[in-house]
């Protein structure tokens, strides 16, 4: 042990006085500060987004609230006042109309790890509409900017480590093979895996240091002492270091297989391309092809036809079923006139809505079969893991936002429990009752859940990391022999 | 050399199983969004029709999707097709960006990387190159051999020339074929040949200049280094510069300089241009007062056009103005960050490549704004025909959705099917022109550095 590390400090001078210390770490830096910053800009601009729609939403409220209060003082005084006709009838006074003209939207804010890494943030929708499962704002990042990904942190770690370990490694033992200094090398009282391991040490060892470099500054970017982003951010710095280790055990396996320095080089290029950019793609499109999305012209279709069959469902039934779900508002008799086709609407439409998630089911379920295929395909690439892992630690992949669409699938209920006795009964909308109307306010899935969900991703990672060290203590057994 | 050591025939193979499979994917994806584009757009025009009787304003809801239409060149570009809907649905009150993004259906595996031939030709040939290259000249020098060739009678511009085109023949003998095949397959789908063959012919240079910048560029790295391993030393990361870190720091770079509003402030203005609008009960009150003082009459029902179809047709153009400044703007910006992407491919060769193969292939940033604005025309003019129907149709009392006016077949087959024409190959070479010409003139700075080079080569 003592003579591997002799050698890894020896290989470490030697490749000080190339130059090859200072510059990988350099680069490190230089990469990680540029993508922290467009992260943190990134961050910044999102919060900004979600704070003032949330100040929009409340201030149409708002207008109709005041409104709501004149018609009110009007009311009781009786003195003309500029109100239009059909205001009494549709207006800001009615409980249909907060739901209709000015919805509150259930907006999920960025988290605060996603300075580190967008991950599918791009192209997730942050609002959905307090009342239906309708997005009230789409993504509208440049298509050009989805095609060509975010220069975030995690995509530096993604791409930087493997061609610093393989701009290190690419002759590592060949080198000396070539020049002939391995004959004279191993004449030493030192064995062949005592040569690789103190050379790999020594270059892990700068691999590290941009490792920890990277990690620094991220954590400095974060700049947060909550205990859910240190814990977060710690599961995103392990993650990354374990890709790292891995990129060298798979250069230094290279070398000790191929031993030319060119071919090494073209094999390792090759791998890392096939690794990083087309294994995932091909997986991709297996994945796609196993669980094959189905045609979203025929759901536009049926969901068409849904609303036409809802339009005629039976009253009885729609009533029935509607009471069951809502036990509270029954029974029917006690609603008349407006109220009461109202309420038949609405029962109409929950049924119709009930259908849509079917519906909606058969068209999820492909696509949590590709999602779930696509956690099995990490073992086939450490890139794949990497990614995985980092997406959900920082909130950025798919779980979060399933977390966040069922608490609006809560809202919508809240909401619904809040608005239907109102609207059902032709209750008068007080402006106080627009005080009361419900907020959305998001709760921030658990670091202990997201770990689970990244949990397969960093167990496919130490898996890839044992697996390639084995193959180096082997393949420089057998070498040795 | 290269034939010897086996990496030749390697990236041969390499390059051909990668267009292979790129091709099909590429013409299997093309397939589906034509089917889609051709009988999908056909039944949904009957769709309209057969659509029964309804109140008019209620069938401007029921609304229609259009289908982009796209060049079979894309089958090999695929561009931002998939981060753009794959269909629009039109109806009354909102424009509507694209909907049901491919990239939604994918997994997050699909953002490593768009597997098309655009990627092969930028991103993999050029590092085929770079490996093929980097010790054709370092690697001579490194082990005498260059003194050797010198001495007997060789120019250093022979042995360089002939490096290149060993190269040039490498990669021709798999790319010359599959251009043509390329070329038949788009002939026999194509609807206009002479537009989408130019449009395969300009994105063939731009892709062979690419290449040939790459080829050059590596032979001068190789000319100028010590050793093989210090030319693969800066190679290796000016192609991870270019080719991978480039793009993204381009559209990051573009942001920077052209911001563009996200969804969620998007959507805020949209809804703060609505507000800024009468609520349509104030507008029918407005319309309704100016209607009996225009006609000198006292009741509604005295009235010989329908206030609400009135309103309608008023509202419709106040809120259509307010919602097209809003994504005029935001396609504005979207092609402004296209524009100062394509800018910054003077400095980055990788990037005019990438932006002149997406524009020559149809699945831009200009494209997408074209079909919007076609659609958005189509959009007004099918809700404004059926709000105006409104107008003498609709009793003079009576609220947009009230019963009483519900005609049929015969106003919708009043309106004309939706029509796109895809901008011709001029068009498409008058948006690519900065790119193609920074394409152009890198290949011609690399040959001028490359000779430059020569002339000082260092032998020993």
């Amino acid at each position: 042990m003592r003579t591997t590390f002799q050698i890894a400090r020896w290989e470490l001078l030697l490749l000080r006085r190339s130059g090859l210390v200072w510059l990988p770490l350099a680069v490190t830096f230089v990469l990680s500060i540029v993508s922290l910053w467009y992260g943190d800009t990134r961050y910044e601009r999102d919060v900004a987004a979600v704070s003032e729609f949330r100040q929009s939403d409340e201030f149409r409220l708002g207008v109709y609230q005041k409104r709501a209060a004149a018609m009110e003082l009007q009311a009781t005084t009786g003195a003309d006042g500029p109100i239009p006709k059909y205001e009494f009838a549709w207006g800001p006074r009615k409980p249909l109309w907060p739901t209709a003209w000015v919805p509150l939207s259930a907006v999920l804010p960025p988290h605060g790890l996603q300075r580190l890494n967008r991950g599918q943030t791009d192209l997730q929708r942050a609002a959905f509409a307090g009342w239906t499962r309708t997005a009230t704002a789409e993504t509208t990042d440049n298509p050009l900017s989805l095609l060509a990904g975010s220069f975030d942190l995690t995509f530096v770690l993604l791409n930087l480590f493997p061609l610093v370990a393989i701009a290190l490694t690419w002759d590592l033992i060949s080198g000396e093979e070539e020049s002939g200094m391995t004959g004279s090398l191993l004449s030493h009282p030192i064995s062949f895996r005592q040569l690789v391991l103190g050379k790999m040490l020594a270059r892990l060892a700068i691999l590290m240091g941009c490792w920890a470099i990277a990690m620094c500054i991220g954590y400095l970017a974060i700049a947060s002492d909550s205990v859910d982003a240190t814990t977060r951010f710690l599961a995103y710095a392990a993650s990354g270091g374990l890709y790292a280790a891995i990129w060298m055990t798979i250069c230094v396996t290279a070398n000790v297989i191929i031993r030319r320095s060119g071919a090494t080089a073209v094999t390792l290029a090759f791998l890392w391309l096939l690794l990083t950019f087309v294994g995932p793609a091909v997986l991709d499109r297996v994945s796609l092809t196993a669980y094959a999305a189905p045609s979203r012209i025929d759901y536009v279709n049926r969901k068409r036809e849904l609303e036409k069959d809802s339009v005629q469902l039976d009253e009885s039934f729609a009533l029935r079923t509607f009471f069951e779900r809502h036990p509270r508002l029954a029974p029917a008799e006690k609603y008349t006139g407006e109220g009461r086709r109202f309420l038949l609407a609405y029962a109409r439409r929950e049924e119709r809505e009930k259908r849509a998630v079917q519906l909606e089911a058969e068209y999820e379920v492909p696509r949590q079969r590709r999602q779930t295929l696509a956690k099995w395909f990490t073992l086939f690439s450490p890139a794949i893991a990497l990614r995985l892992a980092h997406n959900e630690t920082t909130g950025a992949g798919d779980s979060r936002h399933e977390h966040y669409m069922q608490q609006v699938g809560n809202f919508h209920l809240e909401s619904r429990g809040f608005f239907y006795p109102l609207i059902f009964s032709n209750a008068e909308f007080t402006s106080s009752d627009y005080n009361r109307i419900p907020r959305f306010r998001y709760t921030e899935q658990s670091w202990e859940d997201a770990f689970r969900e990244a949990g397969p991703a960093t167990g496919s990672l130490v898996l890839w990391l044992c697996s390639t060290i084995l193959i180096v203590f082997g393949m420089t057994r057998r070498s040795n022999a | 050399m290269s034939v010897r050591d086996g990496r030749a025939p390697l990236a041969c193979l390499t390059l051909a199983i990668a267009l292979a499979a790129t091709t099909l994917i590429g013409i299997h994806d093309f397939e589906q969004r034509q089917l889609v584009a051709t009988s999908t757009a056909q039944a949904e025009y009957q769709r309209w029709l057969n659509q029964g009787r309804k109140s008019s304003h209620s069938a401007a809801h029921f609304g229609q999707f259009v289908f982009p239409v796209r060049s079979p060149v894309s089958a090999l570009e695929a561009g931002i097709s998939d981060y753009q809907g794959s269909f629009t649905f039109l109806e009354a009150h909102t424009q509507k960006l694209a909907q049901f993004r491919p990239a939604d259906e994918r997994t997050f595996l699909f953002r490593f990387a768009s597997p098309d031939i655009g990627l092969v030709m930028e991103v993999l040939a050029p590092l085929i190159i770079v490996l093929l290259l980097f010790g054709a000249i370092a690697g001579e020098r490194e082990a005498g051999t260059l003194h050797q060739l010198l001495a007997s009678g060789v120019s250093i511009a022979s042995i360089a020339s002939g490096k290149l085109l060993a190269v040039v023949l490498t990669l021709g003998s798999v790319l010359l074929p599959f251009f043509v095949l390329a070329g038949s397959w788009i002939a026999t789908r194509s609807i206009s040949p002479f537009d989408d063959l130019g449009r395969l012919a300009l994105l063939a240079l731009v892709w062979v200049a690419w290449c040939s910048t790459s080829a050059v560029l590596t032979l001068v790295a190789s000319a100028r280094a010590r050793s093989p391993r210090q030319a693969l030393m800066w190679l290796l990361p000016s192609w991870f510069v270019l080719c991978l870190v480039g793009p993204p720091a381009a559209t990051y770079i573009a942001r920077l300089i052209v911001p563009s509003t996200d969804g969620l402030t998007f959507a805020a203005g949209i809804q703060s241009d609505r507000y800024r609008l009468p609520v349509w009960y104030e507008r029918l009150d407005q319309t309704e007062k100016r209607l009996l003082a225009q006609y000198s009459v006292r009741d509604l029902k005295q009235l010989p056009v329908s206030p609400a179809g009135i309103a309608m047709v008023e509202d419709e153009e106040a809120y259509d103005k307010l919602q097209e400044r809003r994504f005029s703007s935001l396609y504005g910006d979207w092609e402004r960050q296209s524009k100062v992407y394509t800018l910054m491919g003077i400095i980055v060769p990788s990037l005019a490549a990438s932006s002149a193969s997406l524009t020559m292939a149809g699945t831009d940033i200009a494209h997408a704004r074209h079909f919007a604005a076609a659609s958005e025309r189509y959009r007004q003019y099918l809700v404004q025909a059926m709000n105006k129907a409104m107008i003498s149709g609709q009793r003079p009392d009576a609220l947009p959705y009230a019963p009483g006016y519900t005609p049929g077949a015969e106003l919708w087959s009043t309106i004309d099917r939706f029509r796109y024409q895809l901008p011709d190959v001029r068009w498409a070479a008058s948006e690519a022109a900065i790119p193609i010409a920074s394409a152009a003139v890198w290949c011609l700075l690399a040959s001028g550095l490359f000779a430059y080079t020569l002339r000082r080569i260092r032998l020993a």
